[in-house]
């Protein structure tokens, strides 16, 4: 007895293999392993489809099993690059946490040398040498900085009191 | 025997019994699929062709470098195909160590499958054993082409 063979779901067996091999190949590239679990989404569907039109017409599903089977393959790699983005943005925020504690130790550091700090600068040009000591401490600083701005109001104070005794 | 498979072989030809699945169905198959991979690789060769390397102006960006603002394996790909269709192939192997052998690749699968398609329509084949000659050919070329990808990854997942 001849069994009576359908061609029915062939064309979505086909179509799914073709998307599911092409979503192999992009899965494997990393600059476009995302849009892998697009492409594999659509060769499963096209895949479950051609399996599900076949089997009903009792028609081959070879292909369409190669495509469902791809695209799924496909579909994994996606996520696992996924799984690993979710991971990384995790650790970023780790990461961020880490790098603003260097930070607040960095200024920290900055702050406790400029209380403490005294520097000493030398130039020295064959016999000719020329030092230039100076402090950093910020009680020096703000003295110096006290003393410059009083010698300025003076300056400026005599200078005002000239102006009016010439008038 | 030989004489109704011709015949059947002649009414598949003739549209009176497209629906039957048989060989002439399996090699059109065949034929197809064929004929989509070479028509999809001679577009991924005129897109490196037509977009330019000193340009840049590449409409695909790597998601990967998007994402973790480092620069993955397959950076440079594009820009290193554009290179190999233009002729450079030391500048295309200075963007992208890997882009001349995941070129070969897809040159030899686009010879493959245009001799596939010729030899099909002028001998007659015995399609299975093609096929798996054929799919073992595939991954294996596939393997030894993208091997530092799949590296990658594994070191990315363990």
């Amino acid at each position: 007895m001849e069994e009576n063979k359908t061609n029915t779901g062939h064309g979505m067996g086909v179509a799914a293999l073709i998307m599911g091999i092409i979503s192999i190949v992009v899965a494997f590239i990393p600059c476009l392993g995302l849009l892998a679990f697009f492409t594999g989404i659509v060769a499963i569907v096209l895949g479950a489809i051609g399996i599900s039109q076949a089997s009903r017409a009792k028609a081959p599903t070879g292909l369409a099993i190669g495509g469902l089977v791809t695209g799924a393959l496909a579909l994994l790699i996606s996520i696992a690059q996924i799984v690993f983005f979710a991971g990384f943005s995790k650790n970023f925020d780790v990461i961020g946490d880490r790098l603003e504690e260097v930070f607040e130790d960095v200024e920290k550091d900055i702050r406790e040398d400029f209380e403490t700090g005294d520097f000493k600068i030398t130039i020295q040009d064959g016999e000719e040498k020329i030092e230039i000591e100076g402090s950093a401490k910020r009680k020096d600083l703000r003295d110096k900085l006290e003393k410059l701005e009083g010698v300025e109001l003076e300056q400026d104070t005599t200078a005002k009191g000239d102006t009016t005794g010439q008038k | 025997m030989n004489w109704s498979r011709t015949q059947q072989q002649k009414e598949i030809l003739q549209g009176k019994n497209n629906n039957t699945p048989g060989p002439s169905n399996e090699k059109n198959t065949y034929l197809a699929i064929n004929a989509i991979f070479a028509g999809i690789i001679i577009l991924v060769f005129i897109y490196s062709g037509f977009f330019s390397p000193e340009k840049n102006n590449y409409p695909l960006e790597c998601i990967h470098e998007k994402i973790t603002g480092q620069p993955c394996p397959s950076c440079g790909l594009s820009r290193s195909f554009s290179f190999i269709m233009r002729g450079d192939i030391s500048t295309a192997a200075s963007y992208n160590e890997y882009g001349l052998r995941v070129f070969l690749f897809f040159l030899f699968h686009l010879v493959m499958r245009l001799s596939n398609i010729v030899y099909i329509l002028r001998k007659p084949v015995h399609l299975k054993e093609l096929t798996i000659i054929d799919s073992s050919i595939a991954i294996i070329t596939f393997i030894l082409a993208f091997r530092q990808f799949f590296v990658y990854y594994l070191q990315l997942l363990f």
